[in-house]
């Protein structure tokens, strides 16, 4: 079927940038204007923004802390609108269903969840199996894991390490490899309560650094598109900047990713010790440019923090809001889920928001700043369209700051920004940059060839944040899956996943290894796609040429 | 669809025809309540789709063990830690209650309790200890180096005294008690990983908060975690995968089209004796549902029925797992782990079922 989306002011960065006309959807891709022939439907967008479906690169929407999260939180969830009909259980609060229409309403097609120990991927995929309309992916969190640890300990080869990074992609059905605090979860099952870039993991005898250089290696070797996805030592103190300068300088200019990075991006100045180096990270991140990065916003409100960082989860749990908490010391990375609310009163909550918010305006490229709140953490996906309104206007962030105490103007240089990010911008930093970084060649742009993923919003200059809130008309694969900010049907999303070679020669010893310190076949744990409610969804991207 | 027996009244039928007649009980009833005793993700996710579908209840016959340590962890937090990291860290155990290795025989063997830790950096044999023992359980006290005595009533009292004595308080304790018990509070002092293993049966929430409360102090300046011998695995299957589906574990009903999460509302058996459920549908390995449900006309997926009269509908389904791959809760792994069918067979899964019965409604619906 051939659709036509008539008169619209199309935002395409991969592809030149800005024009108005006709875009042209045949089935699940967009094609060229055709000659000679009339479309079977046509849609007058005249006035309207379009751009390709969203990707959000960085968002925990499943899982088993995730889902610890939700049962952790029944308060915060209640149920108090109907579900439509052909829609069951997307009214269900914090379910997997409301997740999928949810970000199919703000023009989002794809979700990458950044975090998903490898014991905890099947069950991740199972979830994600129940998150209707967008496709998925999930990184395969490795770097406290002993099998690992041991490799390093014992002096192997890049190759050998490379093969098991292999096999645990493919055995959870990950996109790309993610680490978490390397080496600090496990050693704080041997009581260490800080970890940092050179501390030495207890029994094991080695450094994070160690760590994550070997994963950065192997991801590169493996030729897996994404870069190693990192979260680092330290999040969420204060000097952690350090930590980030450090880490940079410890990629050796191989490409990596920095997640989350609005949480290291604190200074140590000021009465109370704690203040914004956003300026200076982002200074180091523009000079550095194998280094991407993602933000993790901090919005205001109530949301549950949730990682694989256990440590510092550990270590939150004082300050959680409402006091509760879970710590789960797992195989591996473990993670812990600490509900949290960021109070626009509090000076600390204020930096981070303002951290935040310098690292997006202070970072020049939007080819290498990606836009996230590391949902939950820093505030729930939801508030999306207020940042993107943040982001665009110098007037609205200036509204914010003056409603926070004065002392957070001070301790930032957020005032002072000037820049509003542009529409063109918007799209390259949650669209084009996205899938370029992920390795997905037919998405985040409107060429002909690229899957029929568009969302198109109102043009409202006055307020962006009512433009991202609920998309005009949403397509996925060629399919109109919102129309006036209402999901109209459920479709299934595939899942993403990349799959390199690698010498198999490391699944038997991994199997003896399974057989002998967890006691159970390895096959437990392996995501075979017939244990999904449909096997045939996965989509393999290919690797770096 | 390859078929078991079914039955109607006790009569033996089609399975398309038991299939039909669930969907015309369910169909005519006010409020079915769905009790998934024995299920795999996939039979749960099914009937809590069917169960939106008629503005039903998911219920678990083992929810009221499930509710009450989800009632600690919502209400004050928790420390988690999987057996084989128990098994290769912990270099001090502290089991509380009795009833331990009856709920799970084969604890000691995955926990490794007579076993070095492999990964403690002085690996030496462990030291365990254990309040709340009642005299059986040879095996486990055989292991133990120190040994208190309590039964349910004296048990939550020992735990607080043990808490306060941690915290450097003073204990109002006779002094014979207070004598076995020091040992016990400087000996967890003395981890390096501590494991607390305990029986939620033979604890009350309360109970459970304070030993979480022990975890907590000893985190200070320690580590140490926490394992449940739990109760049914299956309930944890439910719990997880109504936690995604409707946000809520299991006790949740879908009559309003949103998910309402209430320990008391939307318990399967007040339903049914209160009359405010009119038809069940029970997914179980046991052969005869339970005598509260005698009110109601049952829908029983499972094994073949011991021919209970108020079993309507009765359709033979294969054991997940056994008879079909499965995933499912494994307590060894606490995680959703994939269950090779290990003696397959063409009898149906209760996925299966419930989605034909589904289908069927549909069908009737057009």
């Amino acid at each position: 079927m051939l659709t036509c989306l008539r008169g619209g002011r199309i935002i395409d960065p991969a592809n030149g940038g800005e024009r108005t006309g006709d875009l042209f959807i045949e089935d699940d891709r967009i094609v060229a204007p055709p000659v000679g022939r009339t479309a079977d439907r046509t849609y007058d967008v005249t006035g309207k923004i379009v751009m390709a479906g969203g990707i959000d690169i960085h968002s925990h929407i499943a899982g088993g802390n995730v889902n610890t999260g939700r049962l952790l939180l029944p308060e915060l969830h209640p149920g108090q609108t109907p579900s439509s009909a052909n829609l069951p259980l997307s009214a269900a609060r914090w379910s997997t269903f409301e997740t999928g229409c949810l970000y199919a309403k703000m023009g989002f097609t794809t979700v990458v969840e950044p975090a998903v120990s490898p014991h905890h991927a099947l069950h991740a995929h199972l979830e994600l199996a129940d998150t209707p309309i967008i496709d998925k992916a999930i990184l395969t969190v490795l770097g406290n894991d002993d099998f690992l640890l041991s490799m390093l300990r014992d002096g192997e080869s890049a190759s050998a390490i490379a093969d098991y990074v292999g096999t645990m992609l493919i055995g959870t059905r990950g996109l790309g490899v993610k680490c978490i605090n390397a080496g600090g979860a496990t050693a704080f099952k041997y009581n260490a309560r800080a970890f940092s870039l050179d501390d030495v993991v207890p029994h094991y005898g080695v450094t994070s650094r160690a760590i994550v250089e070997a994963l950065q290696r192997a991801v590169i070797d493996l030729k897996i598109a994404h870069p190693l996805h990192l979260h680092m030592n330290n999040l969420g103190i204060a000097g952690n900047v350090d930590t980030a300068l450090a880490t940079m300088e410890a990629a050796r200019g191989l490409p990596l990713h920095l997640a989350h990075v609005q949480f290291y991006s604190y200074g140590t100045e000021g009465k109370r010790g704690f203040s914004s180096a956003a300026a200076r990270l982002a200074a180091a991140i523009n000079a550095a440019k194998n280094v991407t990065v993602d933000v993790g916003q901090v919005m205001f409100g109530q949301t549950f923090t949730v990682s694989l960082d256990v440590l510092r989860q550990y270590n939150g749990s004082r300050n959680a809001r409402p006091n509760k908490w879970v710590i789960f010391d797992g195989d591996a990375n473990g993670g812990g889920i600490v509900p949290y609310e960021y109070r626009r009163s509090d000076f600390y909550n204020a930096v981070q928001w303002a951290c935040g918010l310098e690292l997006f305006l202070l970072i020049d490229d939007p080819w290498r700043v990606f836009f996230t709140t590391d949902h939950p953490n820093g505030a729930p996906f939801t508030t999306y369209p207020d940042l993107l309104a943040l982001l665009m206007s110098r007037d609205l962030r200036a509204q914010w700051l003056a409603e926070m105490p004065r002392s957070v103007a001070e301790m930032t240089t957020l005032a002072s920004i000037a820049r509003e990010y542009t529409l063109d911008e918007i799209a390259t930093m949650t669209r084009a940059a996205p899938a370029k970084l992920l390795g997905l060649p037919d998405r985040g742009h409107l060429a002909p060839g690229a899957r029929a993923e568009v969302a198109i919003y109102d043009d409202d200059d006055n307020d962006r944040a009512h433009t991202f809130r609920a998309a005009h008309l949403v397509f996925k694969d060629g399919d109109l899956v919102v129309r006036d900010g209402d999901v109209t049907h459920y479709r299934a999303g595939r899942t993403l996943e990349s799959r390199p070679q690698f010498d198999g020669s490391i699944e038997r010893r991994l199997d003896a290894y399974y057989d002998e310190v967890y006691r159970a076949p390895r096959d437990l744990f392996m995501v075979h796609a017939k244990a999904l409610p449909r096997p045939d969804l996965f989509e393999d991207v290919g690797l770096r040429s | 669809m390859p078929q078991g027996a079914c039955s109607i009244d006790g009569r033996s039928v089609p399975l398309a025809e038991a299939v039909r007649a669930a969907a015309d009980l369910i169909a005519a009833s006010r409020l079915s309540v769905f009790l998934v005793d024995d299920c795999d993700v996939a039979g749960v996710r099914a009937a809590i789709r069917l169960a939106e579908r008629v503005g039903g209840v998911i219920d678990h016959s083992g929810s009221e063990i499930a509710l009450r340590e989800l009632d600690v962890m919502r209400g004050f937090g928790k420390f988690i830690v999987t057996p084989t990291e128990a098994r290769q860290r912990a270099d001090t155990v502290l089991l509380v209650g009795s009833g331990l290795t009856k709920i799970w025989p084969e604890m000691i063997q995955v926990l490794g309790l007579a076993e070095v830790p492999r990964l403690a950096l002085q690996p030496e044999r462990r030291q365990i200890f254990w309040i709340g023992a009642d005299g059986e359980e040879e095996s486990l006290a055989n292991l133990a180096n120190h040994t208190i005595r309590a039964g349910s009533e004296t048990l939550p009292g020992l735990i607080a005294a043990l808490r306060a004595s941690n915290a450097g308080r003073h204990v109002a304790l006779a002094v014979s008690d207070k004598n076995a018990l020091d040992p016990l509070a400087e000996g967890l002092q003395r981890a390096c990983f501590g494991l607390v293993v305990y029986n939620p049966s033979s604890l009350d929430a309360l109970a459970i908060e304070m030993l979480m409360g022990l975890v907590a102090d000893l985190n200070r300046t320690t580590r140490f975690s926490t394992l449940s011998v739990g109760g049914s695995g299956n309930a944890e299957t439910s719990m997880q995968t109504s936690g995604w589906m409707t946000g809520f574990p299991a006790r949740t009903g879908l009559g309003r089209t949103f998910p309402e999460h209430d320990p008391w509302r939307f318990e399967a058996r007040r339903l049914i004796e209160s009359g405010e459920a009119d038809a069940l549908v029970w997914i179980s390995g046991e052969p005869n549902p339970p005598a509260w449900t005698s009110r109601v006309p049952v829908i029983a997926l499972g094994a073949e029925q011991a021919g209970a009269k108020n079993v309507k509908v009765q359709i033979t389904i294969g054991q997940h797992g056994r008879d079909h791959d499965s995933v499912e809760f494994v307590r060894e792994t606490q995680s959703l782990g994939f269950r090779r069918a290990t003696h397959e067979s063409s009898l149906p899964s209760a996925a299966t079922v419930l989605d034909e019965i589904a289908a069927s409604l549909s069908r009737e619906a057009v």
